[in-house]
């Protein structure tokens, strides 16, 4: 029932927004379906029964069943928890808002059937149409930004470079999980992720599996050697576009990593753990030193999530109880603060122009609100007490000191230093220090952004303070986890 | 009986009593009464179930399988022919009664073809396909007369166009004649079915047989546009107009593949790496080589040649599976390209295009009708949630059960490569700037919209419930 609704809501959303050519009623009924969604998840919250291991609110739609868990309920939470955000922060769009909200709420469509599905093939088939809003999200509305293509500043030639380079990418990667679908489909003669999940697959049958979505997760995860899309879409597309791209797009590959790899192949998943110990490795210690060179913003918060990504990637594989909790908890709790980040960015660019750091310094002279605002995020995001983030990466390198100690854990320490490297340099760069001369706004932040940005700082806070209300949900289903 | 009906319906065109109007909306109407005998046999004949008849002194044969095939040919003539009822097309394509004519006696080699059991049948069925083509190819000289067609204004481009398909067709004429007269020199015998009772016999032993078929084969393929023998087809496709194109690029592939298909014992066990090597070059060349083309019809060309490799890549598994996922593929692919040629001639009557770049904020321009191009686009590319993506998708399950590996990766990374060319139009579509604000807005004929809605409505939601389609054909190819 309350799937069908969730499913159903932004659906006959789009339906009604169709007709309409009143920009300020579209806007306004997109926000409210996507806040009713949030109020019935919510709802599904509060009735969730902690100890119940089985799918709750099975649905059938021929042949196919839908339904929600714990692992997933945390990230439809998370989803809904951005979605009206999202929505806000396109509000200030000029053109076509229309096919704007309409994508954006096919997004959340997609996303919601994405986490419900329990099927393996709708699953494939979900994963990859998340491709086609956001291709449209970022060649229709990228920003004007000052992006270099072979050497020469070209606006719309980056643009359209970077959406390309995401779709083809991700395209690509997700082509090879296919083909391990295909596998099990001819093997098994089925797709029915339940009765799959039952089976004990051929250890060598699941090293081969096992790499064909591995591939297509690390595309979306992005670990280090596939992870060059991230930065460019990140900068080209619209502050929505990068919102969702943060929060929920590189979400589907933690959820993936745990519902497919680890559940469906436990033998691979150990037996490859060199493999991912060394790329998250590298991609940890790479963007971190890479973010320190960046001049663009965006592509700072960019690269500062492919580290987050990294220790969350790492956590997740080290097969224990903590591991699996941490990593849920640190995406849930990245998924918040990196659209927060993203905001600030995002105001900062809507008053300035511009987004490379050397034009600025000393904004907290005119912008007390905002800076004090993003500092507590910047706080967050290098994982303070209080804040969600700590307790994820708390728990995670709890994980990760536990199963890899000597050499692994004593890398991975190393980003507590990096992280507020950056952080700091970042901070300190934009907002200490005289006024610099080639901005000429003096104004602070209005309303709208501020009603966002105290938003998520109140869930962040929430979920850092009373972190069992998470915690509770995923004690279960990990444990079943761990056993299986 | 069908083949009969049409035999009278020439003869009572031959004498021009009619206008070619009313003559185009008679043949619409015929064609249309055959696809529904058709689809009356399919759905309420058990006779034909697991075997079939032999008819005509065992000159042809018929099973449910040749019915189906029929059926789509038959099905897309429909569409052809309501095209030429369009607007300004009508005045100008229907000024004679020949286009209608010409089609009509294609179809009845394309009918003779999927019922021939026999070489000489054939030979003969070929024939009569392909010279009303090389016809039709040449039939519009570039006058002033013929607007929105579909044109280059500037070069003798259909006649060009129309020789070039001649010469290259009547090759492959040859080809087919020559491997038959192995076959014939080497066994004695005209009759497929008697061949390959004697082929079990001889446990495939016959040197010079193989050599026939091989010739039979490399003739087919060459009719096709296959990719070892592809550089005709761009330069055909591109020359000729827009409605022409529509006609000659879509319709003959129907009766050639699904009679490839039909006679899987012709290939098998001899011949399958032909096609399977065929069908590798085909995704190569179309892939990569449509990377560089501007004009949209040769585009169309090049992908319609990475489709002929998949289409080939299930006719090699055929042997071992059946004959659901080769028909299944053939009609998306003749729904999608249908549709996309249909919206390219509609926007035909407000502004000729001819190249890609033509196409800039065409959005701009009709929601609608840039909606249901995109997502024919993404159809085509083989994007999940559309139906361009389950006839892919159930290829890829057979050659993965035959265990083709290197194959079936192959049409993967092919399938990304000419994603990119796909997405490079609805980029050009979408996001580029606004050149038609000049133009007027284009008004479609009802029958014309009709059909590309339902097209792109079918499309669309194949993904909420495709075994209401799959039960349909669930009966007729179990094995």
């Amino acid at each position: 029932m309350y799937t069908l609704l969730l499913l159903l809501i932004p659906l006959i959303t789009i339906l009604l927004i169709l007709p309409i050519n009143n920009i300020v009623i579209i806007k306004k009924l997109a926000l409210f379906s996507s806040i009713i969604e949030l109020f019935i998840v919510l709802l599904i919250w509060i009735l969730f029964d902690y100890n119940n291991p089985e799918y709750i609110n099975t649905l059938m739609i021929s042949n196919i069943r839908l339904g929600i868990d714990s692992i997933s309920l945390i990230f439809i939470i998370l989803t809904v928890l951005i979605m009206p955000i999202a929505i806000l922060a396109g509000f200030n769009i000029k053109k076509k808002i229309k096919t704007f909200m309409i994508l954006v709420l096919l997004t959340e469509l997609i996303f919601m059937l994405i986490f419900t599905s329990l099927d393996i093939l709708l699953f494939y088939i979900t994963f990859e149409s998340s491709l086609i809003p956001m291709f449209f999200l970022i060649g229709l509305y990228g920003s004007d930004s000052q992006g270099m293509f072979k050497g020469k500043i070209n606006k719309e030639k980056t643009r359209i470079y970077a959406s390309y380079k995401f779709f083809l990418m991700t395209f690509a990667g997700s082509l090879l999980m296919l083909l391990s679908i295909i596998k099990i489909y001819t093997y098994y003669g089925t797709t029915d992720y339940l009765l799959i999940s039952t089976f004990n697959i051929d250890n060598n049958l699941q090293i081969i599996l096992w790499l064909g979505f591995f591939i297509s997760f690390a595309i979306k995860t992005p670990l280090l050697p596939v992870h060059q899309w991230l930065p460019l879409a990140h900068t080209e597309a619209p502050l929505t576009g990068s919102i969702i791209l943060a929060a929920l797009m590189l979400k589907l590959a933690t959820y993936g990593f745990i519902k497919y790899s680890l559940i469906l192949f436990p033998y691979a998943s150990t037996y490859f753990l060199p493999l991912i110990m060394t790329l998250c490795i590298i991609s940890l210690i790479y963007s971190s030193f890479s973010t320190l060179r960046q001049i663009d913003m965006k592509k700072i918060i960019a690269y500062s999530s492919i580290g987050h990504m990294a220790i969350i990637i790492m956590a997740l594989f080290s097969n224990n109880y903590q591991g699996i909790t941490g990593a849920l908890f640190l995406s849930f709790a990245h998924g918040l603060t990196s659209p927060a980040l993203f905001i600030c960015v995002g105001i900062l660019y809507n008053i300035f122009h511009t987004r490379i750091i050397l034009y600025f310094k000393g904004l907290s002279i005119y912008m007390p609100l905002l800076s004090s605002l993003t500092f507590i995020f910047i706080l967050a995001n290098m994982s303070t007490p209080l804040t969600s983030n700590f307790i994820g990466e708390f728990i995670s390198f709890i994980s990760i000191f536990n199963y890899h100690f000597p050499f692994t854990a004593i890398i991975f320490t190393i980003s507590i230093i990096l992280v507020p490297v950056y952080s700091i340099y970042f901070y300190i760069k934009n907002f200490f220090g005289s006024y610099s001369i080639y901005l000429k706004s003096y104004q602070d932040i209005n309303i709208l952004d501020f009603n966002l940005l105290i938003t998520l700082l109140g869930f962040i806070l929430f979920t850092g303070i009373f972190p069992n209300s998470l915690l509770n949900i995923l004690e279960l289903p990990v444990s079943m986890i761990i056993i299986h | 009986m069908l083949t009969i009906s049409i035999i009278l319906f020439i003869i009572i065109l031959s004498f021009k009593i009619l206008k070619p109007v009313y003559i185009n909306r008679i043949s619409i109407l015929i064609s249309i009464y055959c696809s529904i005998i058709l689809l009356t046999i399919i759905f309420n004949t058990n006779v034909f179930y697991n075997y079939g008849i032999s008819i005509y002194n065992s000159l042809g044969y018929i099973s449910i399988n040749q019915i189906i095939g029929q059926l789509i040919v038959w099905f897309t003539i429909t569409l052809v022919l309501l095209l030429g009822e369009s607007g300004k097309t009508r005045k100008n394509i229907l000024r004679s009664s020949e286009y209608t004519l010409i089609i009509l006696l294609s179809i009845l080699g394309m009918n003779f073809l999927l019922i021939s059991n026999d070489l000489v049948t054939m030979s003969l069925a070929i024939e009569l396909i392909s010279f009303p083509l090389y016809i039709s190819a040449s039939l519009y000289k570039n006058d002033e007369i013929y607007e929105g067609l579909g044109f280059n204004k500037n070069n003798l481009s259909g006649i060009y166009a129309g020789l070039k398909y001649l010469l290259i067709g009547s090759l492959g004429s040859v080809f087919i004649l020559l491997g038959s007269v192995f076959i014939y020199g080497d066994t004695g015998l005209t009759n497929i079915t008697n061949i390959i009772e004697l082929l079990n016999i001889f446990n495939n032993k016959l040197e010079i047989y193989k050599i026939g078929s091989t010739l039979i084969i490399v003739g087919l393929l060459l009719k096709l546009g296959c990719a070892p023998f592809h550089n005709w087809a761009p330069d055909v496709y591109d020359g000729v107009p827009t409605i022409v194109t529509t006609w000659i690029s879509i319709v003959p592939k129907i009766p050639f593949l699904i009679f490839l298909s039909l006679h899987p014992l012709f290939i098998y066990p001899l011949l399958s790496n032909l096609t399977l090597f065929s069908s590798f070059c085909s995704l190569i060349i179309g892939s990569i080589m449509g990377l560089l083309i501007f004009r949209i019809k040769r585009l169309l060309a090049y992908s319609s040649i990475v489709h002929l490799g998949f289409i080939l890549l299930s006719i090699s598994c055929i042997y071992y599976i059946n004959t659901f996922t080769t028909i299944f593929y053939i009609v998306v692919y003749v729904i999608t390209s249908i549709n996309i040629f249909f919206i390219l001639n509609s926007i035909n009557l407000s502004k000729n295009i001819e190249l890609l770049s033509e196409l800039k904020g065409f959005v701009y321009n009709n929601k609608l009708l840039s909606f249901s191009l995109i997502i024919s686009f993404f159809s085509l590319a083989g994007i999940p949630p559309f139906l361009g993506f389950y006839s892919k998708y159930f290829i890829l399950l057979d050659s993965f059960n035959l265990e083709y590996y290197f194959i079936t990766f192959i049409s993967l990374l092919c399938s990304v490569i000419s994603c990119v060319y796909y997405l490079r139009i609805i980029k050009i579509i979408n996001f580029d700037d606004n050149i038609y604000m000049n133009y007027k807005s284009i008004h479609l004929n009802e029958t014309i919209s009709i059909v590309i809605s339902f097209f792109t409505f079918l499309t669309l939601t194949f993904v909420l419930n495709g075994n209401l389609i799959f039960n349909l054909f669930n009966t007729p190819f179990i094995i």
